[in-house]
């Protein structure tokens, strides 16, 4: 499985990662925001777009590594999301270095990631791909990229629209709401880092089950 | 055969929805020689080649690898067989080299020795530090080859190898095949609907044709035991030894006998005998294509062909 996870690094295109630093334009708007919820959101999808770049290749097209390597399909399974954790490394580090310079050089006010941000982070990030693996599994890659591609977007969506609500002076009793929500957030980030760690483990455990299930049903008759 | 074979196919059978891909395929591969699987398009080689390595589930039946089921023993079975289904997949942003050195390290005790060796093997040296979208198809095969060979597998499948190859390429792989086979003793299994390459390649074959093995046969035996008879005239020869119990075909010119050896001077004697004039006796080879017809009636040779 080791080898499985590592080929993964290995035969990652220099491309890929050139295309990943694009999420940083994005989710920092350009360069000007060190909100922290945006760090958290960049560091999700980043290391979301990394992992689903390396399954560019279909399933059935890896099968010439199936067919090279005494390689069980459970093992092949585990070793996708296995690797969730490596990628999600690299990305923890780029994003910290990332932060520490806008932390250092920016005009703005902003700090370093917490650890519950960084687990919250995690968890999100395992949640994202346990709906990617076994829709690729099952569809194809295309369709589960489609469709998982959406996530980003609605989140992004999201804060935009809050954002523009907290700006709105007409709608005091939503900004409340959202101050409130904030704050109790903050307050209780182990609490809630804990919480969407435990969604995030059941998540990741049935969708392993899930893809497990698929994989060992696939006939991979035309490669 | 005396040898212990190592890979068994007992009663393989793949049923999709309600129809039989592969039926009660049974096949036993040895060390050393080049086993053929023939058959028309369509036939059941590469389903059977995918079940042999895990890439299809088969419906019932067993695969022993080494004597050991593969059901039971996947990784154990697997790290003993090297394969090529059809084109080689391979990273083509990555040289060949490190395509190789890629598959190596996911397999253990490969190296860096090994990885020149078959590299050397297969003829590559001055192109294998080459991006792997620069190589032509003949390229890409041997690589797939290289990386198949990498961790020196005593069963070697190949399906359909050497698609797309010139004939210098398909010339310079069947000797590179007759090399692994006779210097490493590895058993090699080639599927093809090529006859005439197959023919020579191959030490045996076996025939699959609508998902059933319709025979297995060594290449040599259909040499030993025909003999082409040049006599006048050939009608009378031919009731005489059809009469004896002889298996006669008549050629536009002469006769095929099927006989042994030993059983000529006497055939040559009751010819004489009943003044039939023999002009020339000599062993006759059966062409693939002709045992191909006798064992499949026929009806799919064109397709074999055309396709």
């Amino acid at each position: 499985m080791n080898a499985l996870i590592r080929k993964d690094l290995y035969t990652q295109k220099v491309s890929t990662y050139f295309l990943t630093a694009l999420w940083f334009v994005i989710f920092t708007n350009f360069f000007t925001d060190g909100q922290p919820v945006r760090h958290v959101l960049l560091l999700i999808f980043l290391a979301y777009f990394i992992a689903i770049s390396t399954s560019n290749k279909s399933i059935e097209k890896e099968s010439v590594l199936i067919n090279s390597l005494p390689v069980t399909r459970k093992q092949f399974v585990l070793a996708k999301y296995a690797a969730g954790f490596m990628w999600f490394g690299l990305t923890a580090a780029a994003v910290l270095v990332y932060i520490f310079l806008f932390d250092t050089f920016a005009p703005f006010p902003t700090r370093m990631m917490t650890i519950p941000e960084l687990l919250i982070a995690l968890g999100s990030f395992f949640i994202i791909i346990s709906l990617f693996y076994p829709l690729q599994f099952k569809a194809g890659y295309v369709l589960a990229t489609s469709l998982t591609i959406i996530l980003p977007l609605l989140s992004m969506m999201s804060f935009r629209i809050i954002l523009n609500i907290m700006e709105n002076p007409r709608m005091v009793a939503e900004q409340k709401f959202f101050r409130q929500t904030a704050e109790l957030v903050t307050v209780n980030q182990w609490t809630v880092a804990l919480a969407v760690l435990l969604v995030s483990t059941l998540v990741t455990w049935l969708s392993i089950l899930v893809s497990i299930r698929i994989v060992r049903k696939t006939d991979f008759d035309h490669a | 055969m005396d040898i212990k074979p190592i890979v068994e196919l007992q009663n393989l059978t793949k049923v999709i929805g309600k129809k039989k891909i592969i039926d009660d395929v049974s096949l036993s591969l040895y060390p050393g020689q080049i086993t053929g699987f023939l058959g028309p398009n369509g036939a059941g080689k590469t389903t059977t080649i995918r079940m042999m390595v895990g890439l299809m589930k088969r419906t019932s039946g067993e695969i022993l690898i080494d004597g050991k089921p593969l059901s039971e023993n996947f990784e154990e079975g697997l790290s003993k067989v090297g394969v090529i289904v059809e084109n080689p997949e391979m990273y083509k942003f990555m040289s060949g080299y490190k395509n190789l050195v890629h598959f190596a390290r996911m397999q253990k005790n490969i190296t860096k020795e090994r990885i020149d060796e078959v590299v050397r093997q297969v003829g590559l040296e001055q192109r294998i530090n080459e991006k792997v979208s620069t190589y032509s198809l003949g390229m890409r095969q041997r690589l797939g080859l290289a990386q198949a060979l990498l961790h020196r597998p005593k069963f070697l499948i190949l399906d359909e190898p050497t698609n797309g190859l010139d004939p210098a390429g398909i010339r310079e792989f069947r000797q590179y095949l007759r090399v692994i086979a006779e210097t490493e003793g590895v058993s090699v299994f080639v599927s093809s609907h090529m006859l005439s390459e197959i023919e020579l390649m191959c030490d045996r074959i076996a025939v699959i044709q609508n998902g059933r093995l319709v025979d297995i046969r060594d290449m040599s035996e259909t040499a030993q035991s025909h003999y082409y008879l040049e006599l006048s005239p050939a009608e009378t020869a031919q009731s005489l030894l059809t009469s004896k119990g002889y298996a006669v075909e008549s050629l536009p010119v002469g006769l095929v006998l099927q006989a042994e050896k030993n059983q000529i001077p006497s055939v040559i004697q009751l010819l004489t005998a009943n003044r039939i004039e023999v002009f020339a006796v000599q062993p006759h080879r059966k062409t693939l294509e002709d045992q191909f017809l006798e064992i499949t009636g026929g009806g799919q040779i064109a397709e074999a062909h055309t396709k």
